[in-house]
């Protein structure tokens, strides 16, 4: 029998593990995907099987609701075309001129400029997004937020390459600064973020105008 | 070979889709006691994601459908399109366990 705090506990991982769904899916299921969760935990409470299930099965089903509501765009769907294409058009954008005038080290580490020129597009996106943030765009500021995922993953894939120094000095120092990006990032909208609002109280809201942004 | 239409819907979970049909085919269940039952009877344990991803797709192809719940845990049943489905699958399985079977006895000696 699960003590009151070993409850708590399976509760609190099991929320968790759901934020890896589509908010959409998570109104519809979310609820009773918890509750199993929650007693699947109690059952056996460290599964890394089970997890990493939660995790690819989550992040699938974020991967095929986002390209269906790209393919099946409705003409009216105006803030969602304007809010992910074009930021993809933008990023895409900065991605191919920063790889076609970027030429380091020759064409031995091609795919780490591409990757980091797309980096550098998200990076840039979500600096100028955060700083203009337009209250209509939601699917942008989720686009925005969402970055840290493809960001990461681009920092992880091209350490290798960092450390088998097939890139220059130049590129080493603008990777230092993605990675600042990255922490600043996680200070804004990450557990780092929310303790220090915590002790220093909830920052001052933007006001534009009439609307709160 | 001729299969049910509905059987080759299935897809690439249709090993998953059987099992959960099967379980619904005894009664009405939540998510967890589905689970259970087809660890009992099956001696495979579904995990939490591929099951409510086969739920989702077998409720959104009206195989299944949610029994409305006060608990948290929302129970699914079966419908007759579900059981006509789960009734073509169950068949085409057959036919393939018993061309399998009949292969086996007459050219090896299993031990």
């Amino acid at each position: 029998m699960a003590t009151k705090r070993e409850k708590g506990d399976s509760a609190k991982r099991a929320h968790r593990l759901i934020r890896f769904y589509p908010m959409s899916w998570r109104e519809r299921y979310g609820d009773e995907f918890a509750a199993h969760m929650e007693q699947e935990i109690e059952d056996t409470p460290k599964s890394p099987s089970r997890t990493l299930n939660v995790m690819m099965k989550g992040l699938y089903t974020r991967a095929k609701n986002f390209t269906w509501r790209v393919i099946f765009m409705q003409p009216g769907d105006g803030k969602f075309q304007a809010g992910v294409l074009i930021p993809i058009a933008v990023i895409v954008g900065i991605a191919v001129t920063s790889f076609s005038g970027w030429p380091i080290n020759g064409h031995k580490a091609w795919p780490a400029e591409v990757l980091i020129g797309v980096l550098f597009a998200f990076v840039v996106f979500g600096v100028i997004h955060d700083s203009h943030r337009i209250r209509t765009y939601g699917p942008a500021k989720r686009f925005s937020k969402d970055r840290l995922i493809p960001v990461a993953v681009i920092l992880i894939s091209t350490l290798p390459i960092i450390f088998h120094n097939e890139i220059g000095h130049t590129t080493l120092l603008l990777y230092v600064v993605l990675s600042l990006d990255l922490i600043l990032f996680a200070y804004k909208f990450g557990w780092v973020g929310r303790r220090l609002s915590s002790i220093n109280g909830p920052s001052t809201p933007v006001v534009r105008g009439n609307t709160k942004l | 070979m001729t299969v049910g239409k509905r059987s080759t819907s299935f897809g690439h979970n249709a090993g998953t889709v059987t099992l959960i049909l099967s379980s619904l085919a005894g009664g009405e269940k939540h998510g967890y006691s589905l689970v259970k039952d087809v660890e009992e009877f099956a001696g495979v344990h579904i995990a939490p994601g591929t099951l409510y991803e086969a739920i989702a797709r077998l409720e959104k192809q009206k195989l299944i459908e949610p029994v409305e719940s006060d608990d948290r845990r929302r129970p699914y049943r079966l419908t007759a399109e579900g059981a006509t489905a789960l009734a073509n699958q169950l068949r085409a399985q057959r036919r393939a366990t018993d061309v399998g079977l009949k292969r086996l006895d007459r050219g090896w000696t299993i031990a």
